[in-house]
């Protein structure tokens, strides 16, 4: 682990120095890939977060669950530094990738994106063409060649299991795309620029149930390359999809195990309550 | 769905169907103790009511899986629930045959009973009873006790099979007699081999170990 550190909201600008540091092929499933201890984070005076403790293993989907307002979507924001464009925002503890301090102010925020993509709640395709929505990220990391852009925009659809819908029209709008399509496309912008860790903030939320099970089929397909955290209020779909899942009830991590333990047998009666549908 | 009140009902109805069941059984040793051929024609009829409510809480429960997506707790249960009322089912067809195996030992010469019969009857029903009890409270200690108490049972139905060992050769004429005092005492031996299975169940729903084919 890596000492703790704090940090306060530092602003930072877009750079496009690529610097890979280390590829997900390289981890090994089961070891932890992010190490949270003691983990506090603050909006001005509120503490959203208070001492989480966490391993987060490599090549697995972990899902965070709870109730609205128990701080999962602040930590998965802290993960990838998003909480950085919050002035406000502050967290002390430990919270590092593969060892490197990402609290640290002397992160490389952007290559901090690469190497950890987020997929949010409602698709936001840019109003750009399916090629270059994917195209976007490897061109800011100086991706420029023709052949290897064609090669990683077809490697990525295909990861994201949409190549064979699109690959006729590459070339139109991503608006276009039905809804589980965007989700998926940005899924596949996502893993173009080679990341070790996919966030997604209540990916299928806005989806109908046939472009969810689709998204969840690709989850499952992706959990073997990449580190895949998921916060979702739907508990069929955390029980369907991952293979860790940690509970947060007001700011405190009441439990996190195996998936199919927290929802067979959980050991907290909190944990208990809240997936059988008893709060929350 | 209001899923906490047919969770509510599904406890409600396999305890009144485990009170039924319970009922059966007690029936069916009276008949044997009093050598009472009409307690025994009752329970050889009455089998329609404990179907109609296995049925039923099948049912219920398939509902509440399908419907409600239970987890942790609630799922264990309603898993539980669909074994242990099947197996409470048994336990009145078993009752069932005790009586048949009754009413026709006494169209045979009438032979004295062993005692072992009517000790063993008694334990697979105290058996019956307390693992009822220890579902309705949630008793793991209880439970633990009925798994203990299966051993006396094996040793009683031994006693059975000693005694009609002997009494075959004594009596020749009551060889008949003798089986169907076997046949009876191989039911309630099933009785409390059920009653085990269901104590099982409950440690399951309880604390969530599966504790089948272990001595834990």
């Amino acid at each position: 682990m890596t000492p703790a550190s704090t940090m306060e909201h530092t602003p930072t600008h877009l750079d496009v120095a690529s610097s890979p540091t280390r590829s997900a092929e390289s981890e090994t499933p089961g070891t932890p890939a992010i190490m949270v201890g003691k983990f506090s984070a603050w909006y001005g005076a509120f503490q959203a977060l208070h001492e989480v403790t966490l391993e987060i293993p490599a090549r697995g989907v972990t899902a965070f669950i709870g109730p609205s307002g128990c701080g999962k979507s602040t930590f998965l924001r802290w993960i990838n530094r998003m909480n950085d464009t919050i002035v406000s925002a502050r967290a002390e503890g430990v919270l590092s990738l593969h060892g490197e301090d990402l609290l640290s102010r002397s992160l490389d925020v952007v290559d901090l994106r690469r190497r950890v993509g987020m997929v949010f709640q409602k698709p936001n395709p840019f109003p750009k063409s399916i090629f270059d929505n994917v195209a976007f990220g490897p061109r800011l990391h100086r991706v420029y060649s023709r052949n290897d852009l064609e090669e990683l925009v077809e490697q990525s659809l295909r990861s994201a299991a949409l190549w064979n819908e699109v690959k006729d029209r590459l070339h139109s709008s991503a608006l276009g795309l039905s809804g589980g399509q965007q989700q998926r496309l940005c899924i596949a912008r996502a893993i173009a620029v080679g990341p070790e860790v996919v966030l997604m903030d209540e990916p299928c939320s806005a989806l109908d149930p046939k472009s969810s099970a689709s998204i969840e089929d690709l989850i499952r397909d992706l959990r073997a390359r990449y580190t895949i955290i998921i916060v979702t209020h739907n508990l069929q779909q955390a029980s369907r999809v991952s293979d860790m899942t940690a509970f947060f009830y007001e700011g405190k991590l009441i439990e996190s195990g195996l998936t199919e333990l927290v929802f067979t047998n959980p050991s907290q009666k909190q944990t208990e309550d809240y997936v059988t549908g008893r709060f929350g | 769905m209001d899923y906490q009140s047919e969770l509510l009902d599904l406890r409600r109805n396999l305890l009144s169907m485990g009170a039924l069941v319970e009922q059966r059984v007690t029936r069916a040793i009276e008949a044997i103790v009093d050598h009472d051929l009409d307690a025994a024609q009752q329970v050889r009829k009455g089998d329609d009511e404990i179907d109609d409510m296995e049925v039923r809480i099948e049912q219920a429960a398939m509902r509440l899986l399908a419907l409600g997506h239970p987890v942790a707790g609630d799922l264990r249960f309603i898993l539980s629930v669909m074994r242990i009322n099947s197996e409470l089912e048994r336990i009145g067809d078993l009752a069932r045959g005790c009586a048949k195996r009754f009413m026709r030992l006494s169209n045979y010469e009438s032979i004295p009973l062993p005692d072992a019969l009517t000790d063993l009857a008694f334990a697979a029903r105290t058996m019956l009873s307390d693992v009822l009890a220890a579902l309705s409270n949630e008793d793991q200690a209880l439970c633990q006790q009925v798994r203990r108490s299966d051993r006396r049972v094996d040793d009683l139905q031994r006693a059975v099979l000693v005694w009609a060992r002997e009494e075959i050769p004594r009596h020749v004429s009551a060889t008949a007699a003798a089986i169907e005092v076997l046949a009876i005492a191989q039911r309630f031996e099933r009785i409390a081999d059920i009653a085990t299975n269901i104590a099982e169940d409950v440690i399951f729903v309880v604390a969530g170990r599966m504790v089948r084919h272990s001595r834990d």
